[in-house]
């Protein structure tokens, strides 16, 4: 069984003290130990931006690649060995600006991947500039007048694009985020989470205080109902529960879906996985006779 | 009329199955034992335009590269007048569809046919008329053949045979009628037109293009993972390749575009597979960074990049050398790498094979580096020269569990330990006790990313230190043809031009030979700045602007070339371009 001294890494974290992602890291450790997952068998996919740095400090298998292209690589790591779980982790702006378009792809194609979204509304690691889900208004370093565009709805985005898990958490309510993030370990299926993750250095908007007075969970709400593609109903109301913002701001499950994953469906790994190198030169005369 | 060799054009809009008809005539002539090479030349649309392919065969001399001069024109297309009436030789012939005879009319005199072609016979055939009576002008592609094998004096059986496998899924119907078209078009020919002169047939078996050849390679090496994004004339491999997929075990995954394929295939070589992708130019352009990427993360996978006519969109569907800086230097900072440059189908293969072994070995990307006109060009060659014997897989240093706690300090595994070498031992995830961060940024020895100088120098110098290696394990140039001392003229070029270069050797009444290089990083420069001292007279040959290859010599070696043939036409030289060229140098 691993516990969460296993997790424990060489170095601890450099964060700021008092931002977000010592909740995300939290969340994430309490996951794989409650999921029962082995750390050689966990890979943790990451982009660039301060969330990104995370990989560091949860001892399993880590990836930290390029701004935005945390999910291109977790693709390839899933689809060459099935067996491992794998995770995507990064920044909003990592996630839903330079990486949006993988994202999209990644979501419809079901792959069986849980993706983590630190969502700052903010560019922490380049000292504070405005992200694609910053509020319309918002004065930043790049935005001096305020920011003019309207942020991206990520719990709309997941529906319209097909995930198969979509929630939403709070770095600031660590057993809620551990048990979504739980929930996406175990899904087979694409795993959308965004998290609320404060940003106590550059953002002084979207504050502890300012979620800790708005938020309220959806499974604590008698009138919410998770429900998949089966009904419309359900359907729209997460979509409705995705838009509302101001004084109450929903935190939780907002739909899954039971769909093959990518990988199950894929021909080529049926039998064998591409990891499966051989160690002798493999056979090619049948090929070769199609040249004849 | 006694011809050795023969080159056959067929012209004709996009869509009207020229290629087809190429390839079946070639098909045909191969399996009779011909030697055989087709070229094609398209538009980059999917309908109209003017096309063209051209089967050069000979059943006496290896054919080794295509002939801008032809013996037959079949023409399906007014555009074919104006474009290859003058590309034919003394003595041959022009055949085209009835209906075009105006369109002779404005391309030339006034013969009876219209045309004024010293030389040349014009034969006007009614392909069309023919093709209708037999089920649809579909067919009139197959009347053309038999004409074409008539005017040669060639037994029907090899096509018929041809058609009989080919179509036979079809039905009885489509086998019928075009064995018909095939025996009408025959019919004719009244005379033989060419003798041709025959030796021992080829054991030539195979008929492939460069990008089939690399592919195999790739599946011989235990590749099963790929991720690319359609570019011409890249994508035939990611088309190979998914189609081997099922039987092979081959995840070919068609990414959303060039940035994510290329993460992908560094996602997959890290977890172990052996990982691939293809592209041209512009969808390299967009994989940088993540090659960049590979380099310092130290992740072993191969890039194949198939040259077309650049800057930007270019000439989409034709061929140039262009890309040789691009491949060699796209980066940020510096990282190890290794750019092989085949120059013929036998070495996509070899190379196709090497380049996984070497991405294990040094944990580098590797780019083989290909052009439009040997990615697309089928020929005919031996299957000796894809054979696995000998062949051995070399994954490098990936390390199990206790590999892994020796290598550890602490529980920690040391991803990046220092080396003589400059490779460190891997462990690939589901490996216990090999838990680490395999990452882009700059790391100590656990991968633990620190900003200080002395770690920085160390580590820089580790992964550089992988060249050395590499170079010193990579095959020296030689010279092909006449000896150094005898040499007249010592021809400097890579990739696609090798054959049309051997052709060349072959034409010339002085002894001359080649230099052909086949890696651009890491750089045999000492080698090769001794050859070329040593050298009579050193022309270089290159199908770019700039003479790429010469300046990257130059500047490991310090030689100039005073004598240059380039050509960036989009069109791949041959070899009485190069000999013309010569004349006048
Ligand atoms: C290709 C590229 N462009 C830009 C950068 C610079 N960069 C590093 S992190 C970052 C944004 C970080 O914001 P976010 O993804 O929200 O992560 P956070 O730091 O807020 O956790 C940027 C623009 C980069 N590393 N690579
Ligand atoms: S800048 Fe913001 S996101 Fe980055 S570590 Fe500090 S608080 Fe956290
Ligand atoms: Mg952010």
């Amino acid at each position: 069984m691993t516990e969460l001294t296993d997790l424990q890494t060489k170095t601890n974290p450099n964060w700021c003290p008092g931002c977000g992602d010592y909740g995300v890291q939290a969340a994430v450790k309490g996951a794989i130990v409650k999921a029962g997952l082995k750390t050689s068998e966990v890979v943790i996919s990451s982009g660039i931006g301060c969330g990104s740095k995370i990989p560091h400090w949860v001892k399993c298998y880590g990836f930290e690649g390029l701004h935005g292209r945390p999910l291109p690589v977790a693709t390839g790591i899933k689809l060459a060995n099935p067996e491992l779980t794998v995770m995507a982790i990064g920044g909003d702006g990592d996630g839903y600006g330079l990486g949006m378009g993988h994202l999209i792809h990644s979501m419809r194609r079901n792959l069986d991947i849980t993706y983590v979204i630190q969502d700052n509304q903010i560019y922490g690691l380049t000292t504070g500039q405005t992200s694609p889900t910053s509020e319309k208004g918002v004065r930043t370093k790049s935005t001096p007048e305020g920011a003019i565009e309207i942020p991206v709805n990520p719990i709309e985005l997941g529906l319209a694009s097909g995930a198969t898990y979509i929630a939403r958490g709070y770095a600031g309510n660590l057993p809620h985020l551990t048990s979504l993030i739980e929930g996406g370990l175990k899904h087979r299926g694409f795993a959308l989470i965004d998290v609320f993750q404060p940003c106590v250095t550059f953002n002084k908007v979207n504050t502890y205080e300012y979620f800790n007075s708005r938020v309220y969970t959806l499974e604590d709400d008698e009138s919410f109902v998770v429900a998949g593609p089966g009904d419309p109903d359900a359907r729209c109301e997460a979509s409705r529960r995705g838009r509302e913002w101001g004084d109450k701001i929903p935190i939780g499950l907002f739909y899954r879906e039971e769909r093959p994953a990518y990988g199950d469906e894929e021909a080529a790994l049926k039998e064998s996985k591409p990891v499966d190198v051989p160690d002798k030169v493999v056979d090619i005369e049948e090929l070769k006779s199609s040249f004849m | 009329m006694n011809r050795k060799t023969i080159n056959i054009l067929i012209g004709g809009p996009a869509g009207a199955g020229i290629e087809s008809a190429g390839l079946l005539l070639g098909q045909s002539l191969n399996r009779e034992g011909a030697s055989v090479f087709i070229s094609n030349e398209i538009m980059s649309l999917i309908r109209g335009g003017h096309n063209y392919n051209r089967v050069r065969f000979s059943f006496l001399e290896p054919v080794l590269c295509h002939d801008e001069t032809v013996d037959i024109v079949v023409a399906l297309d007014k555009d074919s007048f104006a474009e290859h009436l003058s590309q034919l030789r003394e003595g041959g012939v022009f055949v085209y569809d009835k209906s075009l005879e105006g369109a002779a009319t404005g391309a030339g005199g006034s013969t009876a046919d219209g045309v004024d072609a010293p030389g040349v016979k014009m034969m006007p055939v009614d392909l069309v008329g023919t093709a209708k009576e037999l089920g649809g002008e579909i067919y009139k592609n197959t009347v053309a053949l038999g004409v074409v094998l008539g005017l040669m004096g060639e037994p029907l059986e090899y096509l018929e045979k041809m058609i009989r496998d080919k179509f036979g899924s079809k039905g009885a119907e489509v086998v019928d009628a075009n064995i018909k078209a095939l025996r009408a078009g025959a019919g004719f020919v009244s005379e033989v037109h060419f003798e041709l002169e025959r030796g021992d047939k080829f054991e030539e078996e195979m008929l492939l293009n460069g990008n089939d050849a690399f592919c195999l390679g790739a599946v011989a090496a235990g590749c099963k993972f790929v991720a690319a994004y359609p570019m011409t004339p890249a994508s035939s491999i990611m088309h190979t390749m998914a189609a081997w997929g099922r039987k092979k075990g081959i995840v070919m995954k068609h990414a959303e575009d060039e940035i994510a394929a290329m993460n992908m295939i560094v996602g997959a070589g890290f977890a172990g597979a052996r990982s691939m992708t293809c592209t041209s130019g512009g969808g390299f352009a967009l994989m940088t960074e993540a090659v960049g990427l590979a380099g310092c993360a130290e992740v072993p996978c191969v890039i194949a990049e198939s040259q077309r006519v650049g800057p930007s969109t270019g000439l989409p569907t034709r061929t140039e050398q262009g890309d040789l800086r691009q491949v060699m230097h796209a980066s940020q900072g510096d990282y190890p790498r290794l750019v092989m440059i085949p120059g013929d189908v036998a070495e996509c293969y070899s190379m196709g094979f090497d380049a996984f072994n070497l991405a294990d070995k040094y944990q580098i990307p590797v780019i083989v580096l290909l052009d439009k006109y040997l990615s697309e060009s089928i020929v005919s060659i031996s299957g000796d020269h894809f054979g696995t014997e000998g062949l051995e897989i070399d994954r490098g240093k990936i390390l199990d569990s206790s590999g892994a706690s020796a290598a550890s300090e602490e529980g920690f595994f040391k991803r990046y330990a220092e080396s003589e070498d400059g490779v460190s031992g891997r462990t690939l995830p589901g490996t216990e006790k090999g838990e680490h961060v395999t990452t882009s940024y700059e790391t100590d020895e656990f991968g633990e990313a620190v900003e200080d100088r002395e770690n920085r120098v160390l580590e820089m110098n580790k992964r550089m230190r992988k060249m050395d290696g590499l170079l010193a394990e990579l095959p020296e140039p030689e010279l092909v043809g006449a000896s150094a001392d005898e040499a007249e003229i010592t021809f400097v070029g890579f990739g696609s031009l090798k054959p049309v270069l051997e052709e060349v050797l072959t034409e010339l009444d002085v002894k001359a030979n080649i230099l052909l290089i086949k890696h651009a990083v890491p750089f045999h420069s000492e080698k090769i700045e001794v050859i070329l001292k040593a050298a009579n007279r050193v022309i270089l040959v290159e199908q770019n602007f700039s003479g790429m290859m010469g300046g990257v010599i130059t500047e490991n070696t310090g030689f100039k070339f005073d004598e240059k043939i380039l050509k960036y036409d989009g069109r791949q030289m041959d070899s009485e371009f190069i000999i013309n060229k010569l004349n006048s140098l």
